[in-house]
């Protein structure tokens, strides 16, 4: 074993964040370390490095090779050389000032690797030409690569890999992966997205709530009921497979059940589950942390609903919209002759990658960036012309879902006054607000309890948060609503709930819903018709299944070529 | 110690006013047009080339020593470091998450400016506010003490200039003389300065991350 854990666990002056966690990595082995924000993945990754802030308290013992690394104080010689961390978001890491060939240099005499600046840029599929470049001249997959290449310098007997696809798109997502399964060495993924990592890990360990609910091997069955949930909850491109999502929220840090920590999410718990704790267990090839392993059923989890009424008329419609960004310097075309109309009840994915000029568009729609060209009509009213006091009116009736939960509410406002902000600026009498307020949270799936609508933002989940955003933009009873990326920054397992949540008030309020996203696979799932933006230009049109089935231009080929190799 | 009432006097009054000519500048460049932007903001520039001490001690020298007219003096000259740092403060606000959704929600300016702004902007003010009035206390008593004040009215830097004149420094007295009303500028100064760390590094959040 080239690291085995034993009831390692990390508290933060509190509750254990990381709780009895034991786990071995073999020689040449990639594990998938696979869990929701919270879960105590990332308190692993750093204790194994001893990168934990100083209030941090790791009992147990972390063995690596014979050495321990819980609580080790003299990291002289280890980090870099025996165990080396490619750290999240490391490609925007690197300093922007020394070339590539530099930087390599330095890790090399720093972790006294013998391997040359050049031959570690091959190992990492990249040609030695590149040594002379700035990071800021090379894309953001060929910055993770220079990244990995400087873990590597060190020659590590154990990589740590923390979230490393994070900000890169999904073709280049299966890139890094395959490079990193293909390094031959022993090495520990962490990461949110199981079914992505599934293909190029050994084995996968999941965590739940600072405990391993299952340890098993890629190619074998899940067995708990999280594994099979956060399975479902993962957008399939392809409309036979439905998408799921597990009800609540994780439970927050030091919540004090007894029994199972996932027991009051789980479709298949029974009394003895929310009682007594599960030890993790041998069954076959599995480990496994379940009471109702044994019984061998399937967990059903809600799955979200399609359209089915035909959609009406069309709410919104823009034709010939141009934008172009101006500075001094240059002019950057965002949008080139885009046309789309979205109908009431109707859910309009609009997909692209980042600088697509996707969220220009969604912002043209609100009324927030004047066009350079083009017509805009909400409702039958021409918005691009409009100004002052006429403009603000129209944008009353324009729900926006923004992408971030965590920015997109004032901290400073309870939920009552958050959903009730429209109301107040259309002039709403204030004794019709706190009805109307009820009933916009009651439609975006939250409680409208006088407990629940005094607290603040900051005691909410994030998913909690997107849905008072999205009551919020309810509340003026808008005839269009913008969906900015709005699950994008939310746990995998709540994303399917919030597309629920927006597909019930479509059908049920004539909504016209326009859903922002980079995942073509959410889209096929939730929406009714799908329109792809690349370079600012509309490349595929049509509705979800078509596109899915059979997409017309090469790039949609690419994005579901990648989203399939899951 | 009847000089005290006119040094802080004069701080505080330039200080409020200060503030105020500042957070309304500082925001209109913030939230208005891009020429109104630019036009306050190269003004600022201007005056931020110029070395403030000379320039006050010359337009008190020109428009005359009154206090009305010292801290009208200060308050025009001190405006342009604070109005920037609001302005920046503005921008930052814009560009959140609630802003905008507030923005498409179809707030007007001074909804956003009310309602939204003031929440992240108005920490801001303390800081501004102490170092204001720190430093027109310390410009003020350097005027003074140059004999280019108001002679007739009793305050620190006067006191000191009176000090000077007379030869004091050569005497034994200067103990009683010189030393309290340097002491007290010195401890004033000193003080807000410390008030002014402290309120910043409780209210900025990076300088708090950045300490622990």
């Amino acid at each position: 074993m080239t690291l085995s854990l034993r009831e390692l666990t990390v508290r933060y002056g509190g509750p254990a964040a990381l709780d009895r966690v034991s786990l071995d990595v073999a020689e040449g082995e990639v594990l998938a370390l696979v869990g929701e924000s919270g879960c105590g993945k990332t308190s692993l990754a750093r204790a194994l490095l001893g990168l934990l802030p100083a209030t941090a308290e790791v009992t147990g013992s972390a063995l690596l090779d014979g050495d321990e690394l819980a609580g080790r104080t003299d990291w002289s010689g280890m980090r870099g050389r025996r165990i080396a961390i490619l750290p999240q978001g490391a490609m925007s890491g690197l300093s922007p000032v020394h070339r590539v060939g530099a930087q390599i240099e330095e890790m090399l005499t720093l972790h006294g690797g013998s391997s040359s600046p050049a031959g570690l840029l091959d190992r990492v599929g990249l040609t030695a030409a590149m040594l002379r470049s700035y990071p800021h001249e090379l894309s953001g997959g060929q910055r993770q690569r220079v990244a990995i290449a400087l873990a590597l310098a060190g020659e590590p007997r154990l990589l740590v890999a923390d979230e490393p696809t994070t900000g890169l798109d999904a073709i280049t997502q299966r890139q890094v992966l395959s490079l990193l399964a293909g390094l031959g060495m022993s090495m520990l993924v962490v990461s949110h997205d199981l079914a992505g990592l599934l293909p190029y890990a050994d084995r996968v360990a999941v965590m739940y709530a600072g405990r391993l609910a299952e340890v098993r091997p890629a190619r074998a069955d899940g067995a708990h009921p999280y594994t099979a949930g956060l399975l479902s909850a993962t957008p399939a491109t392809d409309r036979a497979i439905p998408w799921g999502s597990i009800p609540g929220a994780a439970p927050a840090l030091g919540h004090g059940l007894p029994g199972c920590a996932f027991a009051a999410r789980c479709p298949l718990a029974v009394d003895r589950c929310r009682e007594e704790e599960p030890q993790l267990v041998h069954a076959g090839q599995v480990q496994v942390a379940c009471h109702r392993h044994a019984a061998g059923e399937r967990p059903s989890f809600p799955v979200v609903p399609r359209a089915s009424s035909s959609p009406g008329t069309a709410a919104a419609r823009v034709s010939a919209l141009s934008h172009a960004y101006r500075t001094r310097a240059r002019t950057v075309e965002a949008l080139r002759e885009v046309d789309l109309s979205i109908s009431a009840g109707e859910i309009v994915g609009l997909v692209g990658e980042s600088g697509s000029g996707k969220s220009t568009l969604a912002r043209i729609l609100l009324g927030l960036i004047r066009p350079v060209s083009g017509r805009v009509e909400i409702a039958g009213q021409e918005l691009t012309g409009l100004r002052g006091r006429a403009l603000r009116r129209l944008q009353q009736r324009i729900g926006f879902v923004h992408q971030d939960p965590y920015d997109a509410l004032h901290p400073g406002m309870r939920v009552a006054s958050l959903v009730a902000e429209p109301l107040a600026l259309a002039g709403v009498p204030r004794q019709e607000r706190p009805g109307r307020v009820g009933t916009a949270l009651r439609a975006a799936g939250l409680p409208d309890d006088a407990e629940f609508v005094r607290r603040f933002p900051g005691q909410l989940s994030g998913g909690q948060r997107q849905r008072v955003s999205i009551a919020r933009a309810l509340a003026g009873e808008p005839v269009v609503l913008v969906a900015d990326e709005a699950t994008s920054m939310l746990d995998v397992s709540t994303r399917a709930g919030i597309a629920t949540t927006l597909r019930n008030l479509a059908t049920e309020r004539g909504l016209a819903v326009l859903f922002v996203t980079h995942d073509l696979g959410e889209a096929v799932q939730s929406c009714d018709r799908i329109v792809v933006l690349w370079a600012g230009t509309v490349v595929e049109h049509g509705p979800a299944e078509e596109v899915a089935s059979a997409p017309s231009h090469a790039y949609t080929a690419e994005l579901l070529q990648a989203s399939l190799l899951q | 110690m009847v000089g005290a009432g006119t040094s802080l006097g004069l701080a505080l009054i330039v200080a409020v006013s200060t503030t105020l000519l500042a957070a309304i500048i500082g925001g209109a460049a913030g939230i208005g047009p891009r020429w109104l932007s630019a036009t306050l903001m190269r003004g600022a520039d201007v005056l931020l080339i110029l070395p403030e001490l000379i320039l006050f001690v010359l337009a008190a020298a020109f428009l005359g020593q009154s206090f009305g007219m010292r801290a009208a003096i200060l308050a025009v000259i001190l405006w342009p470091v604070p109005a920037r740092v609001l302005r920046a403060g503005v921008l930052t606000a814009w560009s959140r998450g609630h802003l905008e959704a507030a923005r498409a929600m179809g707030a007007p300016r001074w909804w956003l400016l009310l309602r939204h702004g003031s929440y992240l902007i108005g920490p801001l003010l303390i800081p501004v506010f102490v170092r204001t009035a720190k430093v027109a206390i310390l410009y003020d008593a350097t005027l003074s003490f140059l004999g280019l004040g108001d002679p007739t009215t009793p305050s620190w830097g006067t006191t000191l200039y009176w000090v000077q004149a007379n030869g004091v420094f050569l005497s034994e007295a200067w103990l009683w003389w010189a030393l309290p009303p340097g002491a007290a500028i010195t401890l004033t100064v000193l003080g807000l300065a410390l008030i002014g760390i402290a309120v910043e590094d409780r209210l900025n959040p990076a300088l708090k991350e950045a300490t622990r």
